[in-house]
């Protein structure tokens, strides 16, 4: 018996010469693991159209890094007698065609944030006044990882409108599982991700007066309590953030770097505070440090794009800029070419010496021939890291029916 | 007998676990349910043109003569959903209802948050379209007694998918054999040749109408309900419309039926009925007197005197 004990016990201590330490992130000191980020203004996407310069109607999209270059025109000075007007444009509002003409996407976005509209009756009534309590249109941050056994993450507030609202989240940066079926292989996905630059926040909302953290300090949720007559205790969910996850189960969470996104039914509530909770799920592991982009849109969640490709470049590094190619990797996300994009910069993706021989060389063609990366880059800008310019992505609405896992 | 004084020890061992007391607060609560004969004799069924079908608990003819005694139709018995709740108040509705919790949804009541429950009888799927959200468990003891029913006492007879009567309880169960894959009536739930078989605690949901011919008896188990001393039991009848529907049955829900060009859903109960009964009680339905257990051991009796008339 003893015997037996002791080679148990010695085979066990053998084993312990691996720790997992290298799958915990270290504590950022540059970004706390608990922010408050302060009051989301209940955007309408042409607001954002307007920012970004975007027709009006078509769907919007957000980013981190506004041009603070380049002059937007307006109206008759955009465009000139052979072409047609181009980006966002007044209809019938000479007012705000004349205080906007010549901003860059960087001053428009400052201009809102003092003005707070770009409703041409509200302008005109008080050109001066600020119309959204200094309310934001959306929101682009960072977080640290939480010290052990605390709860990280980060919160804000917005005021509910009577009807309803889609809370939209997307932390970095893109993932999939890598495809390796031997036959039926989906060759998008056949290329691996890289892990590591990938985080996870769980989006939690309801009534502020409901949630029980502490902005800043303390991350909360939305569980309330009833005592019935008997003196039983009853816990009350308050949460209004619901996602339907596959099988339609409730309250679920989508995987890592995957946008969430609920529709709350501020219907009776409007001016209403509601608070929204991104809770840390995972913060990556190469840099400790988990970005995300957020913003509140006016309408239902399947009438706004929920995909990859509305909040874009939301992987920042320690200045808060965007890392160099995301972009054209959610670009290549959105557009169903991640193996492409892969096999022509293998720096942004997964190991390259677990990709199938085949694959690149089969995807590496211009014009039905095998082509070298360069002459592929040649005819694929967009998808090349080292070239220059915005990658033009055509997003997608419908995103509340997949669950927040999404297809893969 | 080397290893005899260490058998003893393993036995004492294990014996022990047989009497240890968890602790738990779960019980099951155990008795009858009754429900008064007027439940069946003050029903009305008519047809679509509104000509009376069953009245004073007879079905009628077109002249509105007698026909048959209907008072042992148990398939005029509609599921009968019973809970355990802290306590039953009055003043809410029209009939006793259980306490409420916080309105959280301006379109809703509050929940009643019960502690545990049951139903004698539930909806269940008997094979054919037309009977979705019309069937209940423990109401038929054969094929041939539903065929009858929806004949002679609904007047709507079964009609098969080809268009055809379903008139014999062998093609009815061989329809049912080939459709639901199955090889035994026991597999079936909806009909039960044995309706007094003894399976308690947990008893089959059949009803039978007391020698003196005034209450419908069903035994009752509410399964692994939280105990708490003083709760109340209270609950519903669901009784069949006029049209012969009931109100707890949502037939766009349950198991889908996918067969060569028959496509629907089977129909189930809705999940919420026990929160917020006050939503789906309706005219005609039959409401419990509220029975307060001191103890979890207490055979109850839970009568439904209540008639909801609207």
């Amino acid at each position: 018996m003893f015997r037996m004990v002791s080679v148990i016990f010695l085979s066990a201590l053998f084993g312990c010469d691996r720790n997992a330490n290298s799958l915990i992130p270290n504590e950022s000191d540059q970004f706390p693991a608990v922010i408050e980020i302060g009051e989301l203004e209940v955007v309408n996407k042409n607001t954002l159209n307007f920012i970004i310069d975007k027709q009006q109607g078509t769907l919007a999209y957000i980013k981190p890094n506004l041009d603070g270059d380049t002059p937007l025109f307006l109206g008759d000075a955009d465009g000139d007698d052979t072409s047609p007007a181009t980006g966002y444009e007044f209809n019938d509002c000479p007012e705000l065609e004349a205080e906007l003409n010549g901003l860059t996407e960087q001053e428009r976005y400052e201009w809102y944030l003092e003005h707070g509209t770009i409703d041409c009756e509200t302008f005109k009534s008080n050109p001066e006044a600020d119309n959204n309590r200094d309310a934001l249109p959306f929101f682009y941050g960072q977080l640290g990882r939480a010290p052990d056994l605390t709860k990280g993450g980060a919160t804000f507030t917005f005021m509910g409108t009577g009807d309803d609202v889609c809370v939209v989240l997307d932390p970095e940066t893109v993932f999939w599982n890598q495809s390796i079926a031997p036959a039926g292989r989906v060759d998008q996905y056949a290329y691996p991700d890289y892990f590591d630059d990938d985080g996870d926040l769980d989006l939690f909302g309801g009534m502020s007066s409901y949630y029980t953290g502490s902005p800043g300090v303390e991350i909360g949720d939305f569980r309330g309590f009833y005592t019935d007559s008997k003196g039983e205790l009853i816990e009350i969910q308050y949460g209004e953030c619901n996602q339907i996850g596959y099988g339609g189960v409730d309250g679920a969470h989508a995987g890592r770097a995957k946008p969430e996104f609920c529709t709350i039914d501020t219907d009776q509530q409007e001016g209403v505070e509601f608070t929204v909770v991104m809770e840390t799920w995972a913060v990556p592991l190469d840099d400790g440090v988990l970005s995300f982009g957020v913003a509140v849109m006016n309408e239902r969640c399947p009438r706004v794009d929920t995909s990859e490709c509305f909040i874009r470049t939301e992987s920042l590094d320690a200045n808060g800029n965007p890392k160099e190619c995301t972009d054209k990797l959610e670009y290549a996300q959105c557009d169903g070419k991640l193996a492409s994009f892969c096999c022509a910069n293998p720096e942004m993706c997964g190991d390259e010496n677990i990709v199938d021989d085949d694959l690149c060389g089969g995807l590496m063609v211009v014009d039905d021939a095998p082509a070298t990366r360069d002459e592929w880059c040649e005819a694929n800008p967009a998808m090349c890291c080292e070239t220059d310019g915005d990658v033009e992505i055509e997003g997608s609405t419908g995103g509340g029916g997949e669950g927040p896992g999404g297809p893969f | 007998m080397k290893h005899f004084p260490q058998m003893i020890g393993f036995s004492a061992l294990v014996l022990s676990g047989c009497t240890f007391d968890e602790g738990l607060r779960e019980a099951d609560l155990t008795g009858k349910i009754r429900i008064p004969v007027e439940a069946l004799t003050s029903l009305e069924l008519v047809d679509p043109d509104g000509t009376p079908l069953l009245q004073d608990g007879f079905t009628v003819d077109e002249e509105g003569n007698p026909v048959m005694d209907a008072t042992e139709q148990y398939g005029l018995i509609g599921p009968v959903y019973l809970g355990g709740f802290p306590s039953v108040e009055d003043g809410h509705y029209a009939y006793p209802h259980p306490e409420m919790g916080p309105i959280l949804d301006p379109d809703r009541p509050g929940n009643t948050y019960p502690y545990g429950g049951t139903t004698v009888g539930r909806f269940d799927y008997a094979c054919y379209e037309q009977l979705r959200c019309k069937v209940v468990t423990g109401r038929y003891d054969s094929f041939q007694s539903i065929i009858d029913f929806f004949s002679d006492v609904v007047q709507e007879p079964i009609i098969a998918p080809d268009g055809t009567e379903v008139l014999s309880g062998a093609t009815y169960q061989e329809h049912c054999f080939s459709t639901e894959y199955v090889t035994s009536d026991d597999e079936l739930s909806f009909v039960d040749e044995d309706p007094n078989e003894d399976v308690s605690p947990y008893f089959k949901p059949y009803f039978k109408l007391n020698s003196e011919g005034t209450h419908y008896v069903a035994d009752v188990t509410v399964p692994h309900s939280l105990f708490v001393e003083d709760m109340e039991l209270w609950g519903w009848v669901d009784m069949p419309s006029k049209s012969y529907s009931y109100t707890t049955c949502d037939a766009d829900a349950g198991s889908s039926y996918y067969r060569y060009t028959e496509q629907f859903m089977e129909g189930s109960s809705y999940p919420d009925l026990l929160n917020f009964p006050g939503i789906y009680i309706d005219e005609g339905d039959w409401v419990a007197e509220p029975v307060m257990l001191s103890d979890s051991d207490d055979k109850f009796t839970i009568d439904f005197n209540f008639h909801y008339e609207g």
